[in-house]
């Protein structure tokens, strides 16, 4: 990296509110501060609660608490499709993906997902298995999701977005054990305790078994061989355990979280491929996090680790094919961090990161293909925002050095200017920054022969049918540009809404080439193609208190995109949603009701040569009550009129999912 | 030809998937990013430090200074020890209509301290004032302290105010705005009297205030 470039990483070294500035709600915000932190508030004109979200330098939403408790959603992925700006699909149970702006139907998922900063993407191919994650509702405090590039602060992998999934102490966690039931066999048992041990020490912990649809009876090769018509078959039993401790005492604060989970699950394909998966997964995620005053400031260290081994087994007409697995997908992470506001309109973070990734496949060819790969990571980074005229003005700063020592290193910058245009009742917000995405082990390492061809990862070396060395090359990070023009309007103190317009630019495109292509024929591999792809949108959301206890919601996404590739040929981009509009209501009283639609129209997959998905739209609701203090019931209907549809073509049709929720607290 | 099985996904690749694709590698220029954009950051970092000691004067916010107080309440239940006591609930009261007990009642709902539930009272007059381990006075019920601030020490009561002086005049904590920061008077003799031990960080942070100063 030049010497400039890490002069200029060296040169911010200012702190931003950039992470606090993302709670939702300003006296949520307070409340997780230290009494040191507290004393550092500026004292300033301001609009009322949602004045942190006016000024976070990124296009950002906050799911609450209540969202999460009140929705229907079973998933989290099915709770961050409401999430103006964000798409999503599910393919089976267990395969589902969330990405934002555009960018949630590639090859590889372009999202960072995190567990309180604990990163939980597959390290092997960035994914991130949602429904086996060891994770309860219950447990969730909010979810923060970020719209664009945020390499600057977060690194590879967060190329589309960040998603923060924030927990709850357990100082704040009730014991409590539940039971769900709905349609085709759908179950969960869980129970769950949370005790305070003293008044600076709490702990809890949960068991769960989520059965997500009844077995199939298609899942034996004799069955498959017997159903002539059977269609999509799709079942997943996961067991969970998590762990939360909790010690507090004045400004210095430790947690240790983590869990493990264990999958069994079945999908059967129709659509003439008559074929049989049945895999299993162990997933596990710890999180340890010490934040103690220094100085001025307040220093964070975080330690984490997060681990997944995943066995596929395949019949097809009837005879068995194949097995394969994910041996290894390990990643270790250490966080160092530095917050401090040395002015009174200055607010800084800088810090260290350290990393290390383990990957290792054995795929099913003849003769077998293993890899095992590990790869180290090192990253500083640092993030600055300045306030001017009476905080009518707010400049953000953030970059981000990464290197691995596979890979050439990368540096991500990203500015952001806010401007408040009236009282702090609107706000214009201007952003220009970068993100990238390293290539996964996946896309670097993996070989698979089917017959009459291969497709090969960008450093493999292999032969086409005609002979055609094809040799392998490391290959570059995709990088992303990003600008962005938000207007966010905060009326009163019942309303807030916001546009944004944004364009992104993908360069060094990670993708599919064709080496050679016959009848019989077919050689393709992953490496940086030709291509650009250009996507831009239009984001729309409005929130508004209709009373005490009524809230509403309406947001409209619009995004359409271009790929050109090295000959300047250009192609639509086929890779999200043209158009998706959601909105939902929310009561609160005695009886707590939530009532939801979703549209979503234009859905086309790059790489799936079938007709595309039907538009669709979608109605979940949701009434709970508690009845005495103790026991909660709730009622529950996804896709509640059952208009069944594919999120992505011929696997899991969508149905209607009514269950029933009894949970008592003790 | 349908490759199946990479990456955990099945995939499928036919005609018009190749449309997007050359044949043959190729690879765009190097250097992601437009440089323009990083020498104006450079520059504009620059900038940035010569112009951040530039601060205008704000004028307080009193929304904003209402949830810090009772966010500040909040945090300091945590460093405050009581006598021992079997009560499941830390009780917060206020003395008269004051605006800190709308977000004192939101955290009561959502946060617990020490594990313990905080329960949040309100009490009109001085007269109806009722157990509690935490009081709130007002800046209109100041006056009361002077026959009441007694028999609330001695019932292990903290007593809080946001009143000019009051920390000289025998309320344990008080809330002052100090170069547009929002800080915290502590009288160690009040402290003394209510029979409360408070931590020693807490100590650190505050502006400690000798009752004999004021008189």
């Amino acid at each position: 990296m030049g010497r400039w470039k890490f002069a200029a990483v060296i040169a911010l070294v200012f702190m931003s509110l950039g992470l606090t500035q993302t709670h939702g709600d300003e006296l949520d915000a307070f409340l997780d501060m230290s009494l040191t932190d507290l004393l550092n508030v500026p004292v300033v004109t301001a609009s009322k609660r949602l004045q942190t979200l006016m000024e976070a330098p990124s296009a950002i939403s906050i799911i609450s608490r209540d969202d999460i408790l009140q929705s229907s959603a079973n998933t989290i992925p099915e709770l961050l499709q409401y999430v103006v700006g964000m798409d999503g699909y599910t393919k089976t149970h267990t395969d589902q993906d969330v990405a934002a702006r555009g960018l949630a139907y590639d090859e590889t998922p372009k999202m960072l997902i995190l567990v309180n900063s604990q990163p939980i993407n597959v390290v092997v191919y960035g994914g991130v298995q949602w429904p086996t994650l060891p994770l309860a509702k219950q447990d969730i405090d909010r979810i923060e999701v970020v719209r664009g590039p945020s390499s600057a602060m977060y690194g590879a992998d967060a190329q589309a977005g960040v998603v923060n999934i924030i927990t709850l102490p357990a100082f704040e966690r009730k014991s409590s054990a539940s039971i769900s039931y709905g349609e085709r066999g759908t179950q969960t048992y869980q129970i769950g305790f949370a005790h305070p041990l003293n008044e600076d020490f709490a702990v809890a912990i949960r068991g769960r078994f989520t059965r997500t649809e009844k077995k199939g009876d298609a899942e034996t090769p004799a069955a498959i061989q017997a159903a002539p018509n059977y269609g999509i078959k799709d079942w997943a039993d996961i067991y969970a355990m998590t762990y939360r401790l909790d010690y507090k005492r004045g400004d210095t604060e430790f947690n240790s979280e983590g869990g493990i989970s264990s999958d069994e699950e079945g999908y059967n394909a129709s659509a003439g491929d008559r074929s049989i998966d049945l895999s299993s997964k162990r997933t596990i995620y710890l999180n340890n996090r010490a934040k103690f005053p220094v100085g001025r400031g307040e220093v964070g260290i975080r330690l984490g680790v997060r681990d997944l081994w995943q066995e596929n087994k395949r019949w097809s007409n009837g005879g068995y094919v194949f097995k394969y697995e994910l041996r290894k997908s390990q990643g270790i992470d250490v966080d160092l961090q530095y917050t401090l506001s040395p002015l009174a309109n200055q607010n800084i973070i800088f810090g260290g990161n350290a990393s290390r990734f383990v990957g290792s496949r054995d795929i099913a060819n003849t003769p077998p293909y293993i890899y095992d790969e590990s790869d180290n990571l090192w990253s500083i980074y640092a993030q600055d925002q300045v306030a001017f005229a009476d905080r009518r003005i707010l400049l953000t700063l953030s970059g981000r050095y990464d290197k691995w020592s596979s890979l050439d290193g990368e540096f991500t910058p990203r500015a952001t200017l806010n401007l408040d245009l009236h009282k702090k009742k609107a706000n214009l917000r201007l952003m220009a920054g970068s993100s990238f995405r390293r290539p996964s082990f996946d896309e670097s390492h993996y070989f698979v022969r089917f017959p009459g061809g291969w497709l090969k990862g960008s450093q493999i070396d292999a032969t086409t049918e005609v002979g055609t060395l094809v040799p392998g090359e490391k290959p570059d990070p995709e990088k992303l540009t990003a600008y962005e023009v938000g207007l966010r309007l905060h009326p009163d103190a019942r309303t807030y809404v916001d546009f944004e317009v944004f364009q992104n630019t993908i360069k060094r495109n990670l993708g599919l080439i064709v080496y050679h292509n016959a009848p019989d024929e077919l050689n393709i591999g992953i490496t940086n193609i030709g291509d650009r792809i250009k996507l831009s949108g239009v984001e729309i959301e409005l929130k508004h208190d209709l009373s005490k206890d009524t809230r509403a919601f309406l947001n409209y996404t619009y995004q359409r995109g271009k790929i050109k590739d090295a000959s300047s040929i250009e192609e639509k981009w086929l890779g999200a949603p043209q158009a998706k509009l959601s909105g939902g209501i929310s009561y609160a009283g005695t009886i707590t009701a939530d009532a939801r639609f979703r549209y979503v129209g234009g859905v086309t997959y790059p790489e799936v040569d079938f007709e595309p998905v039907d538009d669709y739209w979608t109605v979940d609701l949701a009434v709970s009550k508690f009845s005495g203090e103790y026991l909660h019931a709730k009622l529950s209907a996804t896709n509640a009129l059952d208009k069944a549809r594919y999120e992505y073509p011929i696997y899991t049709q969508i149905r209607r999912k009514l269950s029933v929720d009894l949970r008592y607290l003790f | 030809m349908k490759p199946v099985d990479t990456f955990g996904q099945s995939i499928v690749l036919r005609g018009s998937a190749q449309k997007r694709r050359r044949i043959g590698p190729a690879r765009l220029c190097e250097g992601g990013g437009p440089p323009n954009l990083r020498r104006f950051l450079l520059l504009a970092v620059v900038g940035l430090a010569c112009l951040a000691v530039v601060s205008d004067a704000f004028a307080v916010d009193k929304e904003r200074l209402i949830r810090l107080k009772a966010a500040f309440i909040f945090n300091i239940i945590g460093y405050v020890r009581w006598p021992e006591s079997a009560q499941d609930n830390i009780t917060v009261g206020i003395l008269g209509e004051d605006p800190v007990a709308v977000p004192l009642r939101a955290i009561s709902k959502k946060r617990m301290v020490k594990g313990k539930r905080m329960e949040v009272k309100v009490f009109p007059e001085a007269s109806g004032i009722g157990p509690c381990n935490i009081l709130f006075v007002s800046a209109p019920h100041v006056a009361a302290l002077d026959s009441l601030g007694v028999q609330l020490e001695s019932s292990h009561v903290l007593l809080i105010g946001d009143t000019d002086g009051l920390a000289g005049k025998g309320v344990a904590v008080n809330f002052v705005v100090v170069k547009e920061r929002l800080r915290f008077e502590v009288s160690l003799q009040a402290l003394k009297r209510a029979g409360l031990v408070v931590g020693a960080k807490m100590l650190n942070l505050s502006i400690l205030v000798d009752e004999k100063d004021s008189q």
